[in-house]
């Protein structure tokens, strides 16, 4: 670490991050702080570059862009996928059967589903992105138009111009 | 979040917090188009095409996908739509497979591809096979799809069911390193080679072209190519290639077409060549090959033990293999005689077609003529899908002749390593298992894959039984493939044994 004050601080501190243990702290755009293990805050590759190239890990790292309750959510799954073991088929069935009931209680708030997927996207956390966009997905895909647009609330706003184009496509799809 | 936005994305963006829990509001389509091109990747492109259909905000939203996917579209015109769409980002994969697409129809599309492609281009136009001496015709009529030059595209692998194509004259395809041209007639004059020689594919490592017509002369000037594959060019008359990074070259069933006997003329300058196929036409006074003293793997055309010798294969395969040996008329019935010396061979692969006959003789043949091989690779059967090659033949069948590759001495010295591919066990191949057992007194390593229509049980009797011959130093491994739901890709090691209990 470049703020290191000697070789054995250095050490310890090189030892400290291998093993994992250190703490790190995330504060809410409402100024809530959240203390989590370096292991689960490393699920975000942006948090993990800021760290890796000696940012201000004691000071902690400020997410302007994210509120309280949606750090919460998703400090909960860094927490899971971060602190947890996936190398045996029974530790990573544990972890399949989280993600499910996890995206199962997101998928029946959808406005919270949207939060979590942007703060998943500005953190990079390349699983829990796959995880919210995939469920989105999964609600568009096999719907008719109309069925699309009750799941979401899609109001229909084309113009006769825009319907004329639409007629005109599918006499060739 | 690393890329900038368009003016219209920045209109969209919506602070990052949770508002008043939603409700009827829409807060999806006010994400981020970033975000929803994000989920429309995964929804697939034809889920996706109908998005456009929602609202104006999705109207074109899915023309932003930097992947497009149109296996099940076949529309030139929705292809058309999508990749003509303006501020498109540039297109990392765009698959298109069509079922008798026409010259006219892929030119559609093909232009604006060319233009947005940064990525992969994968074209297959299924042709059913009626069809395919209609457009012989419509070709002879004129329609000719003029391909584009891809200026920024990485890989193309175009199977154009036989749809006349032209070259570009000009143009450098600047960032390609991969292409594959498939049934594909080529308009002449064709100049293919000037098209994927470096001055305009500076870049390119591997050119396949297979089931060509139109193709009589290719000359190919390149220092990038790495791999070079040639199958089926029909008409081909002559091939010159000047690759010093070259490594590996195929050239398969070009010359060799029954129909125009014409005589191969090549001229191949390959300095680091390592693996030659020429399962062709060959002859010494025409194909010259240039120093190739970095050659470790050389494949011929394929040889037939028995029969009336008509078809010139057998001489392809000696000439290519006994270049000093003077050949006489080719006229017995049982034809291995003819071979009466091998190049010095350290891995030898053989791939037998017995369709039920003995391997024994023929095997035994080559093997004398290879004793300083150190591992030996065996195929049996691998195209057959005739139930009668399963069978054994008769009895009275002469396949076991001549008899002495069961009395005669073999010593395969430096022999360490055998493996035998989609072995059915039969007779005539645990004969041969057993004589290999005695030529092979150094023997150290032997795996057997088992055919994949072989059960369990039957497999482990094999297994007994191959054992039985063995001996204790010796390491057998034994694969069989079980069939699972992805297809047959799980090979289980049935037994895995290193010493045996006498």
């Amino acid at each position: 670490m470049a703020t290191g004050s000697g070789a054995a601080a250095a050490a310890a501190d090189a030892e400290e991050k291998e093993s994992g243990s250190r703490m790190i702290t995330l504060t809410s755009n409402e100024g809530k702080a959240f203390v989590v293990t370096e292991a689960s805050a490393r699920q975000s590759a942006t948090i993990r570059s800021m760290v890796d190239d000696g940012g201000c890990v004691d000071k902690g790292f400020p997410l302007p862009n994210v509120d309280s309750k949606t750090l919460a959510r998703v400090i909960q799954y860094c927490d899971e996928h971060g602190n947890k073991e996936a190398h045996t088929v029974d530790e990573r069935a544990a972890l399949a059967k989280f993600d499910k009931d996890f995206i199962a209680e997101l998928d029946a708030d959808k406005a919270f589903l949207y939060d979590v997927t942007m703060a998943a996207n500005y953190l990079h956390i390349q699983g829990l992105f796959a995880l919210t966009t995939q469920c989105i997905a999964d609600t568009i895909k096999g719907k008719t138009p109309e069925e699309i647009r009750t799941a979401f609330g899609i109001e229909y706003d084309l113009t006769a111009q825009d319907e004329e184009e639409i007629k005109e496509e599918d006499t060739h799809a | 979040m690393e890329d900038g936005d368009g003016e219209e994305g920045a209109a969209k963006r919506t602070k990052l917090s949770a508002g008043d829990g939603g409700g009827g509001e829409d807060r999806l389509s006010a994400l981020h188009d970033d975000l929803l091109v994000q989920i429309l990747l995964r929804v697939g492109t034809s889920a996706a095409a109908r998005t456009s259909v929602l609202s104006r905000r999705w109207r074109s939203l899915w023309c932003l996908l930097p992947e497009l996917d149109f296996v099940s579209i076949a529309d030139a015109r929705a292809i058309r739509a999508a990749l003509a769409y303006h501020g498109a980002p540039p297109l990392r994969l765009l698959l298109v497979s069509a079922v008798g697409a026409t010259a006219g129809s892929v030119a559609e599309w093909l232009p604006l591809a060319a233009r947005r492609l940064s990525g992969y281009l994968g074209l297959l136009n299924v042709v059913p096979k009626t069809r395919r001496d209609e457009d012989q015709e419509g070709a002879a009529a004129g329609e000719v799809l003029e391909l584009p030059c891809f200026g920024s595209a990485a890989n193309l692998a175009l199977d154009l069911g036989f749809i006349a194509v032209a070259l570009p004259r000009s143009g450098v395809f600047s960032r390609l390193t991969l292409l594959s041209l498939d049934n594909v007639r080529f308009h002449r004059p064709c100049d293919l080679g000037d098209a994927v020689s470096s001055p305009r594919s500076p870049f390119l490592k591997r050119l396949t072209i297979q089931n060509a017509h139109g193709l009589s002369n290719l000359s190919i000037h390149s220092e990038s190519l790495l791999q070079i594959r040639l199958g089926g060019l029909k008409g081909l008359k002559q091939l010159n290639v000047v690759a010093p990074a070259l490594s590996a070259l195929y050239v398969i069933s070009c010359f060799s077409d029954p129909l125009a006997m014409s005589q191969p003329v090549a001229d191949i300058s390959a300095p680091q060549l390592e693996t030659l196929h020429w399962e062709d036409a060959f002859d010494p006074s025409s194909v010259r090959f240039g120093n190739m003293a970095n050659l470790k793997c050389l494949g011929t055309h394929f040889y037939l033990a028995f029969g009336q010798e008509d078809f010139g294969h057998n001489g392809d395969c000696l000439r290519l293999l006994m270049p000093s040996t003077e050949l006489n008329d080719l006229e017995n019935e049982y034809l291995m005689e003819e071979m009466t010396m091998l190049p010095d061979i350290m891995f030898l692969g053989l791939t037998v077609l017995a369709s039920g006959h003995a391997i024994g003789p023929s095997v035994f043949h080559v093997l004398r003529m290879s004793t300083s091989i150190r591992r030996l690779e065996l195929a049996t059967d691998i195209y057959s899908s005739n139930p009668q090659a399963r069978a054994a033949c008769s009895s009275s069948c002469t396949c076991d002749l001549p008899p002495n590759w069961r009395t005669e001495e073999l010593k395969l010295t430096f022999l360490h390593e055998v493996e035998i591919n989609n072995f059915r066990g039969t007779e005539h191949q645990i004969a041969l298992v057993k004589q290999l057992f005695g030529w092979a007194a150094m023997l150290k390593d032997m795996t057997i894959n088992f055919c994949h229509s072989i059960t369990e049980s039957t497999a482990r009797k094999v297994c007994q039984m191959l054992l039985s011959f063995s001996r204790p130093e010796i390491l057998m491994n034994f694969y069989i493939y079980q069939q699972t739901t992805s297809g047959f890709v799980c090979s289980k090691a049935l037994m895995h044994r290193t010493k045996l209990v006498a």
